[in-house]
């Protein structure tokens, strides 16, 4: 007798047991959409993550740890322990292999969000994702000394168009008290969603950053001397010092050489990073995480086995009588085997469609509030190569798991002969 | 002299290594074309006959023959095909699958046996003209029975689908294991005319045991196998109505 028999007697079997049957397979489905689902979020994640700066070849900072240096120029978490001075930055941009350089200074905050000082080319060399360009939702970058480009979350969070004054506090408390207000900024631009720390930055040009800071002196305003926006904008500011610099090379090859030269740098102590290989550091630093979801993936998926093995199981002892006829008009002890196999492998399977669809279905639902609440812009695409790699797996997992009953079915169908008493 | 359908020599059997012999039958014998009808008390071993019969259970000593085909010596899973192939089975009760539909209960063992579903087709035209045919000598409705499910059915209509299912494909020897003690008197008489018939039209041999004598003149030959079975069973008791 071939398979198919015994699937349709599977099926039909699973079919008459509806209630008990379909409460185990919402619960496999559910076990398996939660395993699909945190792997879909850890893979997207991770992929954000190794792409938050994929634009640049070099990171270039004060030396301390090549973590801290990515934690505080890409991510703008902690601080600087020191700058670069405005000299070397040239030194650095005018090296034989450097393409083009981005000069950053960190230091001031708007309400909460960090105030990154740079030049134009920002908007233009940073890369995120697969390579992809910022993009402006509205406005343009900065143009006058005083304008300002918001990153998205800032914009949402801060309700900021394009044209509304902006007051960048001293320093990085949130209630600045001591705020530059005699100096106002004007949002020229807002940014659109890239689901890296750039959401979450106020720009403006590196010599506003000197601008703002002419009138102060070790962190408080010179009592007694106040400039005014419209005397500063005649004034000319060239930045002493400067907290990173993004580098582009001319060539991949040319980013390790470069590297080498700055980490030697003669005249004050600096730090160069690979930004992917500083990325993949931080990211197997949070590696014991991730090992903890896979762990928490396998009992989830073990328990939605269990489940339905239980249900299996539980079900045989009615299913006595059935067997026994199935074995008085010849059904062998195999395809009682293969029965009860067959009835964990559909039950997986259908599981398996169902997940999918759930899974969808939550993501249709969770993809606005991922990305609006914590940047990780959830693609919804057909099911990758690994999520039916891990589908397939789960499936089969099901099957074998099956196993247990179906060899039950057939020690008791054996040991009960052709007539069960009850 | 027609040939032997079944035949038991100095058969042992025990169910567990532990208990006491079920069944010591130094003979038995059934011949093709017999309608034989084998009696005894509740827990003498009727079943377990049966079991060894159908190649269910092997008994530790002795031989038992089916079709001239030694059981003990077939690989167990030929023994379950031989039987799907050759014997025709009718429990007391409860001997549909529920969630087949009649049609599918009664082509079940075309499902198990090539052979059986050869017959069936070369006698009937094809399957569901056989079951279609059986259900009509079994005087059940096939079109308004043959897609319900088998709860809806009656003890006496699920009784005549399960014969119709021991029948299907023409198999050489029809066990029956008190098919009528859950049917009402004449609902019994009705069935065993029904049986007899179909059996009489195959040809084939009816082993047929019950604790109730009143059917016996029925049969072509009877036996009783505590006259036929040597091992000492527990006392009768009270005999009960199963
Ligand atoms: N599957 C089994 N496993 C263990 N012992 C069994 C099994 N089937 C029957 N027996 C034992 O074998 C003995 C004979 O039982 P059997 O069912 O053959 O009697 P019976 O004549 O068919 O009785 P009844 O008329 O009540 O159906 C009993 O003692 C019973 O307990
Ligand atoms: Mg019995």
């Amino acid at each position: 007798m071939s398979r198919a028999p015994i699937l349709s007697l599977a099926v039909k079997s699973l079919m008459n047991r509806r209630l008990t049957v379909g409460l185990t397979l919402f619960a496999l489905a559910v076990s398996m959409m939660l395993v699909l689902g945190v792997e879909k979020v850890r893979g997207e994640a991770k992929l954000s993550f190794a792409n938050t700066i994929s634009g640049a070849d070099l990171i270039v900072g004060a030396r301390s740890g090549s973590i801290q240096l990515l934690l505080y120029s890409v991510f703008r978490i902690g601080n600087a322990t020191n700058n670069i001075s405005w000299k070397s930055y040239q030194q650095i941009a005018a090296r034989p292999g450097v393409a083009w350089t981005v000069p950053m200074s960190l230091g001031d905050s708007h309400r909460g969000f960090r105030v990154l000082g740079t030049t134009g080319d920002f908007f233009w060399h940073y890369r995120h994702g697969r390579k992809r360009n910022l993009k402006f939702s509205g406005g343009k970058p900065f143009n006058d000394l005083f304008d300002a480009v918001v990153g998205s979350d800032v914009a949402k969070a801060l309700g900021y168009n394009v044209g509304d004054a902006v007051v960048v506090a001293h320093g990085l408390g949130r209630e600045g008290f001591k705020t530059h207000s005699d100096k106002p900024f004007k949002v020229s631009g807002v940014l659109a969603k890239t689901g890296t720390p750039v959401d979450r930055t106020v720009f403006v040009s590196l010599e506003a950053i000197e601008a703002i800071h002419v009138d102060w002196q070790s962190g408080s305003p010179i009592p007694g001397m106040s400039i005014g926006a419209d005397k500063v904008r005649q004034m000319k500011f060239t930045p002493k010092a400067i907290t990173a610099v993004l580098v582009g090379t001319k060539s991949r090859f040319g980013a390790f050489g470069l590297q080498r030269s700055i980490n030697e740098f003669p005249a004050e102590p600096l730090l160069a990073i690979l930004p992917g290989v500083a990325l993949q550091e931080l990211w197997d630093l949070m590696g014991t995480a991730e090992l903890a979801l896979s762990v928490i993936s396998v009992f989830v998926i073990a328990a939605g086995l269990l489940g339905m093995v239980t249900m299996l199981l539980a079900g045989l002892n009615e299913r006595r009588r059935e067997l026994a006829i199935l074995r008085s008009v010849g059904a062998q002890p195999r395809h009682l085997f293969a029965l009860l196999a067959a009835e964990a492998g559909t039950l997986s399977v259908a599981a398996a469609g169902a997940a999918l669809a759930l899974l969808y279905g939550v993501f249709l639902i969770a993809q606005p509030i991922l990305d609006a609440e914590f940047g990780l812009f959830i693609e919804i695409t057909s099911p990758s190569r690994h999520d039916l790699t891990v589908l397939g797996m789960m499936i089969v997992a099901g099957t074998l798991a099956g196993f247990l009953p179906a060899w039950r079915a057939c020690r008791q169908a054996l040991a009960d002969g052709l007539i069960v008493r009850t | 002299m027609p040939p032997s359908v079944v035949q038991l020599s100095d058969v042992k059997f025990r169910w567990r290594p532990e208990n006491p012999l079920t069944l010591d039958v130094p003979g038995f014998e059934l011949t093709a074309g017999e309608c034989l009808f084998v009696y005894g008390p509740s827990g003498s071993g009727k079943t377990t006959l049966l079991n060894l019969v159908a190649g269910v259970a092997n008994p530790e000593h002795g031989e038992v023959r089916v079709l001239d085909q030694s059981l003990a010596q077939l690989p167990t899973a030929h023994r379950d095909a031989f039987r799907s192939d050759h014997i025709g089975l009718i429990f007391q009760m409860f001997n549909l699958v529920p969630y087949l539909s009649v049609v599918e209960n009664i082509l079940l063992p075309c499902r198990f046996s090539a052979r059986r579903r050869d017959r069936a087709v070369a006698n009937d035209g094809s399957l569901d003209a056989g079951a279609s045919r059986l259900l009509g000598d079994l005087e059940l409705d096939f079109a308004g029975l043959g897609s319900r499910t088998v709860s809806e059915l009656s003890v006496g209509q699920q009784q005549r689908v399960a014969a119709a299912r021991a029948l299907i494909g023409a198999p050489e020897l029809i066990i029956a294991d008190e098919p009528t003690s859950s049917l009402d008197a004449d609902v019994q008489q009705a069935f065993l005319d029904l049986l007899f018939n179909e059996v009489k039209r195959t040809g084939a041999a009816l082993l047929f045991v019950s604790h109730d004598r009143r059917l016996e003149p029925r049969f072509t030959r009877s036996v009783s196998l505590t006259d036929i079975n040597n091992a000492v069973t527990p006392s009768p008791g009270p005999q009960l109505s199963p």
